[in-house]
């Protein structure tokens, strides 16, 4: 009987030991907590608005805003068109593969008003925009056959981002009614819109 | 959820620093975006004469053709009794005017004017009057050099060739001695 409360004591030390190793045991591996982190990005494309880029200007005015000014359209001594120059640069980015749309509303640009020309007589003006983006060139030719829109698209089978340029020209004596015709009094204008979207 | 509302928190703070940090952006949450550029011109009202040829001479001489100039001699201006010897030329001018225009002719002398004292009487005279005739966009129209002037409108633009067509008439009172000499004057004016 003189070794039961050694033996007594004994179980309890023996108790103490497991019930702190229970304690103990998460700190080293045998239990697990897990954390999830989720995230989502959207497709987004972006491009900010056209400004003058260096590069080869010719015949321009100073930008305003989204508008280009040609300083002279017509040549002075044979009223035909005069060469013009500009390159427009736009920050743009898109996170997806996705699709590039350059379109000009009017196919060249067109004088405002009389629908029909003397003949001999230019009424509007052919032009090329040449789009610049993900290394490759993406030409635009509004030939100013007749007044309506014209689009070049194409698919850019990667995510991209960088600057985007357009390079515009219109060339000496470039007309509708002919190589070298003399162009009609009067103002003529065109929109070009570039779009990026995400496929 | 703390960790989600920060992944949010990140995510709107990368696109506003898109947005500061550069040219306006046209973005749409669907993924598109979409610019515009407009491109603008005048063309301005003008006419122009080129330089002339003369694809007609009879008594004539053809001096100089030069942009807005053109030197005729007359030959033989008048025949053994003194009376003035017939003699043609057509001019023709490449002219081109883009909108709605006017022609105008005039003679500086009224006519071929001698370099001697001015006779209002007797047998000799020291003017000698000439036809011209006009033809341009499809138009033609004729004065005698003692008139003041020819003009008249052409409601739209045209281009082509004027043809003037001088013509000095055979005959009539003898020319006192001396040169004779004229200039003639054809403007091409842009209305308004």
């Amino acid at each position: 009987m003189t070794a039961s409360p050694a033996l007594v004591h004994g179980w309890k030390v023996a108790a103490l030991v497991v019930s702190m190793a229970c304690i103990a045991a998460p700190a080293w591996a045998q239990d697990q907590a897990t954390v999830t982190l989720t995230g989502e990005a959207d497709q987004m494309c972006t491009v900010g608005q056209p400004t003058q880029s260096i590069g080869a200007l010719t015949n321009f005015d100073t930008p305003s805003g989204s508008v280009f000014g040609i300083t002279r359209l017509a040549d002075p001594e044979t009223l035909s068109t005069q060469a013009a120059t500009i390159t427009l640069s736009m920050d743009a980015m898109c996170n997806t593969i996705h699709r590039v749309v350059i379109a000009s509303d009017n196919n060249g640009l067109w004088r405002q008003g009389v629908t029909t020309a003397p003949s001999g007589f230019g009424s509007a003006v052919p032009y090329t925009a040449n789009l610049v983006w993900a290394d490759q060139q993406y030409p635009l030719t509004a030939e100013a056959a007749s007044r309506r829109t014209v689009e070049e698209e194409m698919l850019i089978g990667h995510p991209n981002t960088g600057e985007m340029l357009i390079e515009f020209e219109i060339n000496t004596g470039a007309t509708n009614a002919g190589l070298g015709a003399p162009l009609l009094a009067g103002e003529y204008s065109d929109v070009l819109r570039v779009t990026v979207e995400s496929q | 959820m703390n960790i989600r509302h920060l992944t949010a928190l990140t995510a709107l703070a990368g696109l506003a620093g898109l947005a500061a940090g550069g040219p306006a952006m046209a973005q749409t949450v669907d993924g598109s975006a979409t610019i515009q550029a407009t491109f603008r011109g005048g063309a301005e009202p003008a006419c122009r004469l080129n330089t002339p040829t003369a694809p007609t001479a009879q008594n004539v001489q053809i001096g100089g053709l030069a942009p807005g100039s053109a030197d005729i001699s007359i030959s033989q201006l008048v025949g053994d009794d003194g009376a003035p010897l017939a003699a043609t030329v057509v001019l023709v001018v490449p002219a081109v005017c883009n909108q709605a225009h006017t022609l105008n002719l005039s003679s500086l002398n009224g006519g071929l004017l001698g370099d001697g004292p001015e006779l209002t009487g007797g047998p000799f005279r020291s003017r000698l009057p000439y036809s011209v005739t006009v033809a341009w966009a499809g138009g033609q129209q004729s004065f005698v050099t003692q008139d003041e002037a020819l003009s008249f409108a052409v409601g739209d633009a045209a281009v082509g060739s004027v043809t003037v067509t001088i013509e000095i008439p055979p005959g009539g009172a003898p020319l006192a001695a001396g040169a004779y000499s004229d200039e003639i004057v054809l403007e091409l004016g842009a209305a308004g």
